[in-house]
């Protein structure tokens, strides 16, 4: 029994799941009338921040970004968080699956 | 006889449609009835010099062989019904229309009561030179005349007692239905004919076979029974079919089949294009090419979609110069649905065909839970774990039970996921121990409709004490992947890869698909 090669995936799990450190920069995302507001989010480039997605439409919508590599429904009348970042600058195009046609919008890396 | 019948009967009914539409909308025009019977006798005596024309057509082109002759009508059939279903598709709603105006304007008096005769013969002369084409197509598949004629008047009384049941009011089956059902068989059919022109074509030697016999399914149904030939001639069925024909059958089914849907869901072109391509891509990946390295050639990532249903078919083959894992394939087809925003579980069934073997045979069920671990970017990297059972269907085989820890990194625009299977079997000749594997995947995010990546795949051997570098499985190759919306959260997913083996013990080569229905 060779234990080091049981060790080497325990030890990366647990060094992959530590805590978040706290104080992560909060942005917000509204979807109204199957719109983002705002279509167009700045957000600094090499910091992870937050993004609160809050949907007042009384239907669900899910936020998308194959740039970001994100998909996340955002329940109607609910909100969702979705984490971004670290990212370099540049413009990554994002839009609302059910809606494609309205919904869209960029987040902005500067 | 059926396919005759099938054929007539569709084109009657057709024929019989317009006559309806002209007939409703001429009511109380004087001399109507004697001007449309003119029509219909025209027609068919047009229909009928047409059928003698191909035939002394047919006479000269005896010349070429019977077989590349036979070949040749069958292909021209399969273009026309093809043709045929797609122009029905998209101009049948049109033709009605046109049909009503003109029976309008005759009744209004604005046209003269023989323009009726005129479209009238046009229509029964349109439909009946197809039904003379189609039926040389299924004499050339080797129909004798006898059952042709019954099948063809089998058709005219169907066609017609459908078409005047329909007219009177009898029958209220909805036309676009009744159409949908006979578009859909006449798609069958046709790709069936270009099967049976492949054969035709590979016994004149102008093709290869690939595979002489692909599978025997001659004792379950013979091709000889009643019900044999009935799905023979309805969807081409063949008890010992060789890899070109089902290659062609494939194709054609995708090709025909895709064109007439995209036509129906205007818009939908391109989506009929690509899958018809990608089953192309997929069938001749799976002919030419075979289990070695499991069956799962696939880089899970730890991410969960609530509500999303997939319909997945992936497979691969190996090749090599050892015949003992040479062209072993391998197949899985699945559906799995996202019950929660963490957890997505899905059934496979699994098919295979060993090296030197040339029967295919379900091997296995598999089922898969894939869980979402923590929120995508929240952490340093993203955390999922896939949990699997496979259950194999010979009680002599052994079980599986599959636990891969999946960890996924984005570093701008690259993606990298690495998946560390443990494998353990159990039941009946298991191997009782744990059995470490890896698969990796480097992707760059671009056009989610064409992107470029690289995967490998490896087997270590037993989790705690690794099997020496020779006897370790090692893969590694480019791939293709894609996602392409094709509605509001309708998406056709594919992947293409080729692997090359790194290790002694494993394939030299290995290709390898994914074809992916998301809605």
């Amino acid at each position: 029994m060779k234990p080091t090669y049981l060790m080497l995936p325990t030890a990366l799990m647990l060094a992959l799941t530590a805590p978040v450190p706290a104080g992560l920069a909060e942005y917000r995302l509204v979807i109204k009338n199957h719109r983002f507001n705002p279509a167009n989010l700045v957000i600094p480039a090499g910091q992870k921040i937050k993004l609160v997605i809050e949907n007042l439409d009384p239907t669900a919508e899910e936020f998308e970004s194959h740039q970001l590599n994100r998909e996340k429904i955002v329940p109607a009348n609910g909100k969702t968080s979705v984490f971004l970042g670290p990212l370099d600058p540049g413009t990554y195009p994002f839009f609302g699956e059910f809606n494609p046609k309205t919904a869209t919008g960029n987040i902005i890396v500067k | 006889m059926l396919s005759a019948a099938l054929i007539v009967f569709r084109e009657v009914l057709e024929a019989a449609l317009i006559i309806g539409i002209v007939l409703t909308a001429t009511r109380g025009v004087a001399g109507r009835a004697r001007s449309i019977a003119l029509g219909i006798a025209a027609g068919i005596g047009g229909a009928c010099l047409v059928a003698y024309f191909a035939d002394t057509l047919a006479q000269a082109a005896q010349g070429v062989g019977p077989e590349l002759f036979n070949a040749g009508v069958l292909l021209v059939a399969v273009a026309m019904l093809a043709w045929h279903n797609l122009w029905m598709v998209q101009h049948g709603r049109a033709l009605a229309k046109e049909m009503n105006q003109v029976g309008q304007a005759v009744s209004t008096g604005n046209r003269p009561v023989q323009v009726l005769a005129v479209v009238v013969a046009l229509a029964v002369l349109r439909e009946g030179a197809e039904v003379v084409l189609f039926m040389y197509g299924i004499a050339a598949a080797g129909t004798d005349t006898g059952t042709l004629f019954m099948g063809g008047l089998l058709g005219i009384v169907t066609g017609v007692t459908v078409g005047g049941a329909l007219y009177i009011g009898l029958l209220r089956i909805p036309t676009r239905h009744l159409f949908a059902v006979t578009s859909g068989l006449l798609v069958l059919l046709a790709a069936g004919m270009a099967a049976q022109a492949s054969a035709f074509l590979i016994q004149a030697g102008l093709l290869p076979a690939i595979k002489p016999v692909l599978w025997d399914t001659s004792a379950v149904l013979s091709e000889k029974s009643l019900f044999g030939q009935m799905l023979h001639t309805l969807v081409g069925y063949v008890d010992r079919p060789t890899g070109m024909q089902l290659l062609v059958y494939l194709f054609a089914v995708a090709l025909i089949g895709g064109l007439t849907l995209a036509a129906r869901t205007p818009g939908r072109i391109r989506t009929a294009g690509v899958f018809a391509v990608a089953t192309l891509a997929v069938a001749l990946l799976t002919l030419f090419t075979a289990s070695p390295v499991h069956a799962g050639h696939k880089v899970y990532y730890p991410k969960v979609e609530q509500g999303e249903t997939e319909i997945e078919l992936r497979g691969h083959a190996n090749y090599d110069k050892d015949p003992a894992i040479d062209n072993a394939q391998s197949y899985k087809i699945g559906v799995g649905h996202g019950f929660t925003d963490f957890w997505f579980t899905e059934l496979y069934a699994e098919v295979k065909k060993d090296a030197g073997n040339s029967s295919y045979a379900t091997e296995a069920y598999e089922w898969e839970n894939l869980f979402q671990l923590t929120e995508p970017g929240k952490y340093w990297a993203d955390m999922g774990i896939n949990i699997e059972y496979s259950h194999a269907r010979k009680s002599t085989d052994p079980n599986e039970w599959e636990l891969i820890p999946i960890v996924q990194k984005q570093l701008g625009q690259q993606l990298i996921t690495l998946n560390v299977p443990f494998v353990r079997e159990t039941g009946n000749n298991a191997a009782k121990k744990w059995e470490l594997e890896y698969a990796w995947q480097y992707k760059w995010l671009g056009n989610p409709a064409l992107e470029f990546g690289f995967e490998g795949y490896g087997k270590l051997g037993d989790a705690t004490h690794w099997s020496p570098s020779s006897m370790q499985k090692h893969q590694l190759g480019p791939s293709l992947f894609g996602k392409i919306k094709t509605d509001v959260r309708h998406a056709w997913k594919y992947q293409l890869g080729i692997l090359f083996g790194l290790s002694a013990s494993t394939p030299e080569k290995t290709l390898y698909g994914r074809l992916e229905y998301e809605f």
